[in-house]
């Protein structure tokens, strides 16, 4: 079987872009409560 | 059907409608229904808002576009992953704060008079007028959606499972009103969220490694491995706009109302869009597996890849669970819609035109009553088994989007903003998206919420700016 993987472009738009909301949400948990 | 799988199932619904007989005899009055009082935890809000938002499409329609088309799918995830952290970013406590503001308003067309201090009504009822159509085309989605999975697991005729399906959620619906549809959802969001999590990890196991998987979808078509395969940048762009489609859904800008404070709202960003991502990657890699699984023999209809894997893998006792998560994720949404449709005929309507001094109590039963009548009609619409359920869903999200989402955004921040602007937009965008959507080749293959989107704010900006300034009191919301 040839070798196959997904291309780079695609693991970079499938793991940075939604990760991404999870870490602003966390950084944005301590943040938001000084706002308080 | 086998028994084990049939009695999971039906143990699960008696669960859903037992809280919601539960909620009937806690209910006193239209904030409770409506809203839950105001009383939602940061986690129950989190989960009832995804699980309300995400409906069968997140089991059905992602996985199988995943299914039939590879990576070149997952930008509609990227997408509605960064509109539903903008909107809880950015919306989600100003309105919670507002709507407590304008004269503790419970709904969207009650905020949005009183925020313009409306005494004209037409804000209401014009508002009032979008969300009844466009939610009875989603509500419709969801029956449908509901009976082909009936059909499909238990070898039920079309009508008979639409029946069945309708019925159960009706009811749970017209018995505890939001607080019951809140808890429920929550209980499903964490259903639905086990579920996605658990069938690819098992597909990838059964299948020996990751490595083996991607191996075996590129023997199949190289193009599934790469997101940008027969991708535009219009093409990108159009999946991605979904994600404007979250600033302007009743049913979810309604769990932000709901939350009991606004010091909530970063914790439940956080479980909110925790959930959702993981959720998505779940579809995303359900599907993905899929291809390589049913590589020697591919589904007919690409829609069923997490039922069939579910009920190739799973023991029957535990694929009767999972299926109840699809329906559970399909129940969750509708409900939802429903409740929304009848606080907009209870409050919208009938105490607002008809009956202003209707008791609390006679509200109620509007509202109960309302459920019934717009299930009915729902249920009538989706007597028809080839209806398209994905074309149905995408037209109510662009309509409530584009109608909606840029008067939310340029209401909670814009002191400026006017009543007619306010009008004149949300006209616009509802206008916009339907003409679109009949228009077809060119620019029109565009989805039609982004230039709804455009136009509505445009037209509201314009609008106001030609308007006269708003009164000190109309500002006042902002001090």
């Amino acid at each position: 079987m040839e070798e196959a993987s997904l291309t780079l472009a695609t693991w970079c738009w499938l793991l940075i872009p939604m990760p991404l909301v999870i870490i602003l949400s966390i950084i944005t948990l301590f943040t938001d409560k000084e706002d308080n | 059907m086998d028994a084990p799988t049939f009695s999971a199932f039906i143990v699960y619904l008696v669960v859903m409608l037992s809280i919601g007989l539960f909620f009937y005899f806690r209910t006193t009055n239209l904030t409770d229904y409506i809203l839950g009082g105001r009383r939602l935890s940061p986690s129950v809000a989190a989960l009832s808002a995804g699980a309300s938002d995400m409906s069968g499409w997140l089991l059905l329609g992602l996985p199988g576009a995943l299914y039939a088309g590879g990576m070149s799918n997952i930008w509609i995830a990227i997408g509605l992953s960064i509109g539903a952290y903008l909107n809880w970013q950015f919306v989600a406590r100003r309105l919670r704060r507002f709507t407590e503001r304008a004269s503790d308003s419970i709904t969207l067309p009650d905020y949005l008079e009183n925020r313009f201090q409306d005494n004209t009504r037409i804000l209401r009822v014009i508002s009032a007028i979008v969300i009844l159509v466009f939610f009875t085309i989603y509500v419709t989605s969801g029956l449908v959606s509901g009976a082909i999975l009936f059909e499909e697991t238990f070898g039920m005729n079309y009508q008979l499972a639409l029946w069945v399906g309708a019925t159960v959620i009706v009811a749970y619906t017209f018995l505890g009103g939001f607080l019951a549809v809140s808890l429920t959802d929550f209980l499903q969001g964490t259903l639905m969220f086990l579920a996605l999590l658990a069938v690819p990890v098992l597909v990838i196991n059964v299948l020996g490694s990751w490595d083996a998987v991607v191996a075996e979808v590129g023997e199949i078509d190289k193009t599934h491995l790469n997101a940008f395969s027969g991708m535009g940048f219009f093409s990108i762009i159009s999946l991605m706009a979904w994600g404007l489609g979250y600033f302007g859904q009743p049913h979810i800008l309604a769990r932000f109302m709901a939350i009991r404070s606004t010091k909530d709202v970063p914790k439940a960003r956080l479980v909110g869009m925790t959930w959702m991502v993981l959720a998505l990657f779940g579809a995303i890699f359900t599907g993905f597996a899929g291809i390589a699984y049913f590589a020697n023999s591919p589904l007919d209809n690409s829609e069923t890849v997490f039922i069939a894997l579910t009920q190739a893998i799973f023991n029957p006792w535990l694929a009767g669970i999972l299926l109840a998560a699809i329906l559970s994720a399909i129940m969750s949404t509708v409900d939802s819609q429903l409740l929304v449709c009848s606080s907009a005929i209870a409050e919208d309507f009938y105490k607002q035109i008809l009956r202003k001094d209707a008791k609390p109590g006679e509200l109620v039963w509007i509202g109960r009553i309302s459920v019934v009548v717009l299930a009915l009609i729902a249920t009538g619409m989706a007597s028809n088994p080839d209806s398209k359920v994905l074309d149905l869903v995408a037209y109510a999200w662009g309509g409530f989007g584009a109608a909606f989402g840029p008067i939310v955004i340029l209401s909670l921040f814009w002191k400026r903003m006017t009543r007619n602007g306010a009008l004149v937009g949300m006209i616009v965008g509802a206008t916009t998206v339907i003409i679109w959507k009949n228009l077809s080749g060119g620019m029109f293959e565009l989805y039609e919420i982004l230039p709804g989107f455009i136009l509505c704010s445009i037209a509201a900006i314009l609008v106001s700016l030609l308007d006269k300034t708003p009164s000190r009191e109309v500002k006042k919301i902002f001090a």
